[in-house]
């Protein structure tokens, strides 16, 4: 049985509070909202801390544009407000139980994962510990200086690819960053925001001319994470796109956002050779490598096809014969 | 452990393993290499067989003699092969060591041997399920290894999961596939693993003014054991099974039953407990009618007064040890059984050429248990298997990376949720076997096995390619449509089998193959 480290339960009342305390303890500290990642990895000793600042007291509304860092996932996926690539990836997180406990904030700040990291300390001992906890070299990619763990969190591409924002509170106030602008392509330092800032809200431009979409592959129809994903959203003009922004998951240290592809549907009338194109374009930046279920070889074709049956969602054309578990 | 744990302490132990641990404490299913000729006349009967198997055993012994045992002697039990020569080895790894797990060594045989009539049966122009059906063993029979088949239900389970899917109509559209399979599995094994002349099951009855009390060491672990205690002490009994007290798995006050595994619970203890109830209803009915009355006119109570002033205290005892019908050979231990069940099964599949994504539409099963003393239970171990069976032909691997168990996590080792389990129908087919109590037989590992070979057999009929080896995932689907494009073989799957100095065979003379004819060598 794996048990939960000996640690203390901080709970402050306010973000001000919650990051004074986070910049006083610094990395013996972690700030913990559903706990649906953290605590599995306590178990595993992937973080290993003296006390956990909880943050039960962020707001879980969803009003308007405004999402509180709080909601749960369950409460966005059955939001009728929310957009609806958004609502869309929050659903396909995990399993029913966890997303009652995982919330918007969460789920943005998601660790990153590979399969030589998220393994029982003993095992990781075993096997050899890995630059992202306890060793110096990266077990997928010994020749490189760096962590290549996987961003695998269903809400940051969507969010990114809607333009959304995350209100960051310090302890000596508060700012307002794009969600694109919260992540650094790097396994272990994937954050950019400065560690005690808290993320209270994400702000979430809702219009009504843009339509999204989130499709996420993964093994099984419950539970896993993904192994790759595309968010889009897009502005039709008739049937022209004005604008297109595609950002996938799972395929590098970062949500990764393939600019060629929307910047190439713009001003395009978006038929089945017109989008196959944009998924091929999407599909180039990915590297998916070995270290996520199935091989790299294949999630990497696997780009092409999500990113095809995302722009088609977002369009509301059906049309797709591959049915991916789950969706 | 626990227990002298708890005798030294005096207090309540309890030990757990995590998910990691239970991978490299636990005995797996033995990874199987395997190579088969079969020998077949032009309308596709089997004339003769040679297989061979090498398993993977990891690092300790566990039960893999048997298992290497079982990789072999079951294929002449579906199928009426005339001449048959088997060799097998098991091989140490330094890995967890495997031994028996659902269906013991005889699942992979099974994948291996309905994929090869399949093949078979494509390069003969005929259509799989009839050839396979041309060649099924008929009851009342002896195997050419001298296994006997009483009850076989394996025609009807044929026609029931052919005829509901409608596979022989089918619509032959690419990327859409149906396969067939079939399976056959001991309801116990007919020697134990403890080598002695004792019962395998023994029931003991109390009947105290009124109360009915069985005992019995059966170890009820979920698949409802009690329940058919219950059921068949009270059919003897003219009761209810509510009306059955029981006592079960306590070694302190039962009397011996060898255990909840080899399927043969149901079967012996079952037929223990027919033996005891049979003798207290003797005693209640002679009772009854000496006081010049019917059994069936006085109420049960009013049975055990009588009889309990008749006889004094009432107790009966019931035991069963299965018949030694093991054939004159060495190593002929491991195969016999008192009945073996039946199994078909269709799967109806989509798979895309593009992704290699298979998506499981439906799974037909229909599964011959001899007589279903609890329907309800019989639906769910029958229903469970096909689940269990989609995960190892669809997910479940045991990857090494490193010397190391690649993801021994809940997380990471895969099994279906339920969003992956797609629609059943299951039949219970029933043939009442002569020897089984009600003629009941096993259904607790049996409707696995033909799961299996019936996704890769369905994969190839939507796509052209064989996956020879589980599980089938997108990737090995998408490598064998390009080969298949490159004008390679259009298959994965191993391609060679070692060359393996196996000791000389022992040749064997076939039994008659006709029941009622006694072999002289009994």
């Amino acid at each position: 049985m794996l048990r939960l480290p000996r640690f203390r339960y901080l709970r402050p009342k306010t973000a001000r509070e919650a990051a004074h305390m986070a910049r006083d303890l610094g990395p013996k500290a972690m700030f913990v909202a559903g706990g649906t990642d953290l605590y599995p990895k306590l178990k595993r000793r992937q973080f290993e801390i003296e006390a956990l600042i909880g943050l039960d007291f962020l707001d879980r509304r969803i009003d308007g544009d405004t999402i509180g860092a709080g909601a749960t996932l369950a409460d966005i996926a059955s939001h009728a407000g929310v957009p609806r690539g958004y609502g869309q990836a929050a659903g396909l997180v995990s399993s029913p139980p966890l997303r009652n406990a995982g919330t918007a904030g969460g789920n943005l700040c998601v660790d990153t994962r590979c399969n030589y990291y998220d393994m029982t300390y003993e095992w990781r001992k075993a096997i050899g510990f890995c630059i992202k906890k306890d060793g110096d070299i990266c077990l997928v990619a010994p020749s490189s200086p760096r962590c290549w763990a996987v961003s695998s969190s269903d809400t940051a591409p969507m969010a990114i690819a809607l333009g959304a924002t995350v209100v960051l509170a310090g302890d000596d106030g508060e700012r307002e960053a794009p969600v694109a602008a919260l992540y650094r392509d790097d396994g272990i330092d994937y954050l950019a925001k400065q560690p005690h800032e808290v993320v209270t809200e994400i702000r979430m431009p809702v219009d009504a001319r843009t339509s999204s979409a989130y499709v996420k592959l993964r093994r099984r129809g419950s539970i896993d994470f993904p192994i790759a994903g595309a968010a889009v959203a897009l502005e039709l003009d008739g049937d022209v796109v004005d604008s297109c922004r595609i950002v996938l998951s799972a395929v590098a240290s970062h949500p990764l956002e393939a600019a060629a592809a929307g910047e190439f549907l713009a001003g395009k009338r978006l038929d089945r050779d017109v989008i196959q194109a944009a998924a091929d374009l999407a599909a180039k930046p990915a590297k998916p490598l070995d270290n996520a279920d199935l091989t790299h070889f294949w999630r990497k074709r696997m780009v092409r096809v999500v990113v095809e049956q995302a722009i088609q969602e977002a369009i509301g054309a059906g049309g797709s014969t591959v049915k991916l578990a789950g969706q | 452990m626990v227990s002298k744990l708890a005798m030294i302490t005096g207090r309540p132990v309890k030990c757990t393993l995590t998910r990691e641990e239970v991978f490299y404490a636990h005995r797996g299913r033995h990874p199987v290499l395997m190579w088969v000729r079969t020998g077949v006349t032009r309308d596709g009967l089997i004339t003769a067989m040679h297989f061979k198997s090498a398993l993977d055993g990891g690092a300790y012994g566990s039960y893999g003699v048997a298992s290497t045992f079982y990789t072999g002697v079951l294929q002449p039990i579906t199928y009426d092969i005339p001449a048959y020569r088997f060799e097998g080895c098991r091989v140490f790894t330094n890995k967890p060591p495997c031994g028996p797990k659902r269906g013991h060594g005889t699942p992979q045989p099974r994948f291996a041997l309905e994929l090869h009539l399949e093949k078979i049966a494509h390069d003969l122009g005929l259509d799989p399920a009839e050839m396979k059906r041309k060649n099924f063993v008929k009851p009342m029979t002896r195997t050419v290894n001298w296994l006997r088949v009483t009850s076989c239900g394996l025609e009807e389970c044929a026609q029931k999961v052919l005829h509901a899917s409608g596979y022989g109509d089918r619509k032959r559209l690419p990327g859409h596939g149906m396969g067939f399979a079939i399976s056959s599995y001991l309801s116990g094994a007919g020697t134990a693993i403890y080598w002695n002349d004792m019962p395998h099951s023994e029931v003991q009855i109390k009947v105290d003014r009124g109360g009915v009390t069985a005992y019995c060491g059966a170890m009820d672990i979920g698949q409802g054991s009690d329940s058919v205690l219950a059921a068949i002490v009270a059919e003897q009994l003219g009761l209810q099974p509510k009306d059955v007290r029981l006592v079960t798995a306590d070694s302190d006050t039962t009397p011996i039953d060898l255990g909840s595994y080899s399927s043969r619970v149901t079967f012996m203890a079952g037929n223990a407990a027919l033996e005891a109830a049979r003798k207290m209803r003797l005693m209640l009915v002679e009772a009854v009618e000496a006081a010049g009355r019917k059994y069936e006119d006085v109420k049960f109570e009013e049975a055990c007064v009588l009889a309990e002033a008749k006889f004094g205290t009432l107790v009966s005892a019931g035991s069963y040890t299965p018949p030694k019908i093991a054939g004159p050979y060495k190593g002929s231990g491991v195969g016999p059984s008192p009945a073996y069940s039946y199994s078909a099964c269709v799967v109806d599949l989509d798979a895309d050429a593009r992704t290699g994504l298979v998506h499981i539409n439906k799974v037909w099963i229909a599964h011959d248990v001899g007589r279903a003393i609890n329907p309800l239970l019989v639906e769910g171990q029958v229903e469970g298997s096909v689940y269990m069976g989609l995960g190892e032909a669809l997910m479940e691997e045991q990857e090494f990376r490193k010397g190391l168990h690649k993801w021994p996590s809940m997380l990471e080792y895969k099994s279906p949720t339920f969003l992956d389990v797609p629609e059943m129908e299951t039949f219970i087919v029933e043939t009442d076997d002569p020897e089984g109590p009600y003629g009941a037989k096993e259904a607790g590992q049996g409707p696995l096995l033909p799961v299996i070979p019936a996704v890769n057999a369905a994969v190839y009929d939507a796509l052209g390619v064989w996956i020879d080896e589980t599980p089938v995932t997108p990737e090995k689907i998408v490598e064998a449509l390009r080969r298949k494009d490159k004008g390679e073989p259009a298959r994965v799957g191993p391609t060679r089998f070692p060359d393996i100095p196996y000791p000389a065979c022992i040749k064997v003379e076939p039994p008659p193959k006709d029941l009622s004819a006694s072999p002289a060598e009994i």
